[in-house]
């Protein structure tokens, strides 16, 4: 169990087929992963044999990146079942962060700057 | 920590909430900016006893499902990509799915004047988590049109709270809303202006 402020999450026992089924029962990831992580499938991971969820997610993140709630979205997987396959295909090298390593500060008005000069192109 | 260099097509991830009450055009506003149809992301939460007490005092929890609307919008000549959220309506449980609203750059509470009341959950929750956030009033054909000075008071805001007229449907009146987000967003955050006093989350 993971300690902290967040509330776990839950696996309810009954009520059909549950999606954490195809992450094994497990339902916290390894890696960081927020709704925002961008991910992409790696060079190395086009070799690997996956299993069919793993397959579904390495696919979908083939032509660049690809947030985990597009990625959950597409899946039709809850977010947080998505995040424990990520952290399959992350710790395989299957796939690779597709963001920044060092942490954005969505205060940082050098990145709202960025951010307001983009929009005016749209 | 990842062993990995990021890729040279790394993109910096922002998020925007889109708020508001049942049927204000959250989800027209999501699919009016964004590049893609928009989808629908699904989570499950964990909701703690409230309203579920049991005389024996057993821990009682139960899981609640949560569907948000999302959209995009990637800016790939800036190494940005805008992820855009819409809440559900009728759902209250959205404001426990913390990983929603943290480290977002902000929010718009889309309201309809003829439910304001609708806003207030959402005002509230920003307010609380010192969240930059916004009000765009939707124009619905034929309602009647509150000055922004009535919306402000009505819906007890602070004097920096921005209040804007929209229309959700419209890509320009979408983008010119998410512009005045991160501007109010970016005014909030140049050092030496302290935030509003908001209690520590």
């Amino acid at each position: 169990m993971r300690t902290g402020d967040r509330t776990p999450w839950v696996v309810e026992p009954v009520s059909g087929p549950r999606p954490y089924v195809v992450t094994g029962g497990r339902t916290h990831s390894t890696h960081d992963l927020d709704l925002a992580s961008l991910v992409k499938a790696s060079q190395a991971g086009r070799g690997m044999e996956l299993e069919s969820e793993h397959e579904l997610a390495f696919r979908l993140c083939l032509h660049g990146p690809v947030s985990v709630a597009e990625l959950a979205a597409r899946m039709r997987l809850p977010v947080q079942v998505v995040k424990v396959l990520l952290s399959d295909l992350l710790s395989a090298g299957a796939m690779v962060p597709a963001m920044p390593t060092v942490t954005v500060n969505p205060a940082d008005p050098e990145i709202l700057e960025r951010v307001l000069v983009a929009l005016r192109t749209l | 920590m990842s062993p990995y260099a990021p890729s040279d097509d790394a993109l910096t991830p922002l998020k925007i909430v889109i708020a508001g009450g049942f049927g204000v055009g959250k989800t027209t506003m999501v699919g009016a900016v964004s590049e893609i149809e928009p989808l629908s992301t699904e989570e499950t939460l964990t909701i703690a006893s409230a309203g579920l007490d049991r005389l024996d005092g057993i821990d009682c929890k139960a899981t609640t499902t949560v569907t948000m609307d999302f959209g995009r919008i990637t800016f790939p000549a800036h190494g940005l990509v805008l992820l855009l959220f819409g809440t559900p309506g009728q759902e209250r449980f959205w404001f426990m799915w913390d990983d929603l609203a943290h480290g977002a750059v902000g929010a718009i509470v889309l309201v309809d004047t003829r439910r304001l009341q609708d806003a207030f959950p959402a005002v509230e929750f920003f307010e609380r988590r010192a969240t930059p956030f916004l009000i765009a009033v939707n124009h619905f054909d034929g309602t009647h049109r509150y000055t922004p000075l009535e919306v402000r008071e009505a819906l007890g805001l602070r004097a920096d709270t921005p209040v804007l007229t929209c229309d959700a449907r419209s890509r320009e009146s979408a983008r010119a809303v998410l512009t005045a987000l991160v501007g109010h967003a970016q005014r909030l955050a140049v050092p030496h202006r302290p935030l509003p006093s908001a209690s520590p989350a």
